[in-house]
């Protein structure tokens, strides 16, 4: 049986700040998934503009993998390797924009790519990737890239690795295999603050017996804002079956 | 790149089915299928024959397991690696066991799987001459699979796998011998490696075939006892272990010992595949007239049906395929590496409109798959296994005949006017590309296109590990890890490119991922839309 994918994302600037400086895009074709979240860095200038640079080149980047791609047929490791040009396509490009025109901004980047029973991550920064699966739980796939130090009396966090820090872009690019019935949920810090396993329990429930995965992203968001959460917030879903 | 048409993957309800349907005519090796029908190889995937629209399909159940192409990793231990290449290499160091030949096992890591449970490999066999892999395929395969793993906790050992490969004289008993010895000194903690069960001698020697049938050759001979046929195998560490009476094999063994020279000219006690033999190819074409015929008289002997004598293999007519086996190989170098050139400007010329060929369609997964938590790849792993013949594809006609607007001139095969049937290596002794202009530094010059195997991916090579055959230097971005490949066809070389982000242009037109482009003397040849790195080919005639 063809693996698919039932995906769904969603975005807000939450209920506190002005400006969204999270990106988010996920698509499918087939058995080919694709979803990044970007999120700008807060302590820089006009770190939307980071992340709306990535997320437009991720998307520009798939709209021209879609127009000869055949995910049944598709060679795992060329895609996967195309992926990896790309991500670091984005990140040079970015730092030459930045170069440009004057700026200090970067944006994390966690990017998810789905193909058949292959799974590849390139992660970035501080945003997340988990996976549920009924039998295991929640696990997260990701590493946040940060690093802590003491500020004004108080251990503060920092990011330790964004993209639009150097030209060269440092990652580490995370290869799994992928099972029916697993839900892929990732998004940036705003969302996961507030997100515990029993939400993903919720969401991999509904998800399964058929409600819209776009829906439940919105459901999540307004969960975490009533929670108290002040950050942006986006989240993305992706469930396996065939 | 296209995909070899006689293999399709079909989603049932209950599985999925790998069916194979090989060319007309169809050479069925029927002592390879009963064998794999009725004693059933542990290593093997369960085979059945179906008929369809007049036409013989092989169908075999993919097994609820990971392809190869998606189960090997970058990164390894020493253990899992030496499992690994010893599950990889069982097959072919056992099936001898079982009367099958190892040339007909489907190479393409596409269908090769992996069981978790037992940590095993189970392959395709295809028992059909169409689907014979030579010894090089086969060594490319192995080289493609273990040279490029990262074994995490012994460098030094990676280093020695790197040397074996480059050194060249790859052979399937020696890798067997390499990695037994080095798993031995790992310790005595158990491996996964299954042990697979050896076909048991028959104690039965009483002659099987029916009773009224005249058996002229056996008259004067004596059955002879066969000896366990794991002791012929050099280097097997594993030992027979719930012997079961094969029923069919027990016919075999119960008669003469079958010649089973499928592998010659090789040893009979173990496999030895030595690349850039020429006489063994060729010998192994005429090895494989001699085991049809040999197989024919035993399915007379063993089944008392007479069937008609199966036609002799047919080198020329298997296409390009023809110019693997058959053909003398040249012992050339692989690429010519020239100066340095100096960064120079270039013009860049916008190529037509993106064309939509009507069959688009990608290559397999690579016997190394996807990229892992290291970062290492392998690049220079197929789209699809080399046994399935990079060539067929060449015998087709050239593609992009889907757009009449399309500023690519059209050609086929025929059109260049090129001897279809076999193109050896020397044609292509002079073939090379020789560097126009480039907006980067430190890019090959000269690269020649005498390569001896189907094809060579051309790409940047990167920290990560990214090695293509025809490899820039980091620094030249643009230039994809694995930007496109020059595959040997019956009408030339042609280029496929392989889905890179700013693309490959041949004569200003931009190529339409994974479709063939035949190579022409004087066409320029593009690297990069962008920031380009225009090189002119040279074709010999």
């Amino acid at each position: 049986m063809i693996m698919k994918f039932i995906t769904g994302c969603a975005t807000s600037a939450g209920g506190y700040r002005r400006v969204n400086q999270d990106s988010i895009l996920l698509d499918t074709k087939e058995s080919f998934a694709f979803g990044v979240v970007c999120d700008g860095i807060g302590g820089l200038d006009n770190s939307e503009l980071a992340s709306t640079f990535v997320a437009d080149a991720a998307a520009e980047w798939y709209r021209g993998l879609v127009e000869w791609l055949e995910p049944e047929t598709a060679a795992t490791e060329i895609i996967f390797s195309h992926l990896r040009d790309a991500a670091e396509d984005w990140n040079y490009r970015l730092c030459e924009y930045i170069r440009g025109e004057g700026l200090r901004c970067g944006t994390t980047m966690s990017c998810i790519s789905l193909l058949r029973d292959s799974g590849l991550i390139i992660h970035v920064g501080d945003s997340r990737i988990y996976r549920y699966r009924r039998d295991s739980g929640l696990d997260q796939l990701t590493v946040d890239m940060v690093t802590s130090k003491m500020s004004g009396g108080r251990m503060k966090t920092y990011l330790a690795n964004f993209v639009g820090r150097q030209d060269e872009l440092s990652y580490l690019p995370i290869a799994f295999d992928i099972s029916p019935d697993e839900l892929y949920i990732f998004g940036s810090d705003g969302f996961y603050h507030k997100f515990t396993e029993q939400d993903a329990e919720r969401v991999y429930y509904n998800l399964s017996h058929g409600d819209s995965p776009k829906a439940l992203c919105h459901e999540l968001i307004s969960a975490m804002i009533s929670r108290g959460e002040h950050d942006n917030i986006s989240v993305g879903l992706i469930y396996t079956c065939r | 790149m296209k995909e070899d048409r006689r293999f399709s993957v079909q989603a049932a309800a209950d599985a999925n089915y790998l069916d194979v349907v090989p060319d007309e005519p169809v050479r069925l090796d029927e002592l390879a299928l009963r064998m794999l029908q009725e004693d059933k190889p542990e290593f093997f995937l369960g085979l059945q024959v179906r008929t369809m629209n007049a036409r013989m399909s092989l169908r075999y159940r993919l097994q609820n397991a990971v392809s190869l192409s998606n189960s090997v990793g970058g990164a390894l231990k020493k253990r899992e690696y030496l499992t690994l290449a010893l599950g990889l290499l069982t097959p072919f160091m056992k099936c001898r066991d079982w009367f099958l030949d190892y040339h007909y096992i489907c190479i393409d890591p596409r269908f090769i799987l992996h069981d978790r449970h037992s940590d095993s490999y189970l392959f395709v066999y295809i028992p059909e001459g169409g689907f014979y892999n030579d010894d090089n395929d086969i060594i490319s395969f192995f080289e493609s699979v273990l040279n490029y793993i990262d074994i995490s906790d012994d460098r030094e050992y990676q280093i020695d796998i790197m040397h074996y490969f480059r050194g060249g004289n790859v052979t399937l008993s020696e890798m067997w011998q390499m990695f037994t010895s080095e798993r031995e000194k790992l310790g005595t903690v158990q491996s996964q490696h299954t042990e697979y069960r050896q076909p048991a001698p028959s104690q039965n020697t009483v002659k099987t075939q029916p009773q009224n049938q005249p058996d002229p050759q056996t008259n004067n001979q004596a059955p002879q006892p066969s000896q366990p046929a794991a002791d012929t195998n050099a280097g097997s560490d594993s030992k027979p272990r719930n012997a079961q009476k094969s029923s069919f094999l027990d016919k075999l063994i119960g008669k003469k010992k079958p010649e089973a020279s499928r592998t010659e000219p090789m040893s009979r006690t173990e496999p030895n595949i030595q690349s850039n033999q020429t006489a063994r190819n060729e010998s192994s074409a005429k090895a494989q007239d001699k085991s049809d015929a040999n197989s024919d008289e035993m399915i007379e002997e063993l089944f008392g049906s007479k069937k008609s004598k199966k036609p002799a293999v047919d080198t020329k007519s298997s296409g390009a395929k023809s110019a693997d086996t058959a053909k003398p190989e040249k012992k050339s170098g692989l690429f010519g590496f020239g100066q340095v050139n100096s960064k120079s400007d270039a013009k860049t010329t916008k190529g037509a409109a993106n064309q939509n060929g009507t069959s688009n369609q990608n290559g397999a997964p690579n016997s190394t798959g996807a990229l892992y938590s290291t970062g290492a790849s392998n690049p220079t792993a197929a789209p699809y296994s080399t046994g399935a013949n990079p060539n067929e594809w060449a015998n087709q006609s050239v593609p992009n005949q889907g757009s009449s607007n399309s500023g690519y001139p059209q050609m086929n095969v025929g059109d260049a006017g090129l001897d279809e049937t076999s193109i050896g290596d020397a044609e292509f002794e002079k073939s090379y590309l020789e560097l126009i202009d480039s907006r980067f530094d430190n890019v090959p010059q000269h690269i020649a296109l005498d390569f001896d195997k189907p094809f060579v991916s051309i790409g940047r090579r990167t920290s990560d590990g990214s090695q293509p055959d025809i490899a820039f230097p980091d620094h030249c971005r643009g230039i994809s890890r694995m930007h496109a490949r020059i595959v040997k066809s019956s009408g030339g070389l042609e280029i496929i490119d392989l889905g890179s982000t700013y693309h490959t242009l041949l004569d200003g037109n931009r190529l339409v991922p994974n479709m063939n482009y035949p190579l022409k003397n004087g066409m320029i040849l593009t690297l990069v839309e962008d920031k380009p790195v225009r090189y002119r080919v040279h074709i010999s005639n």
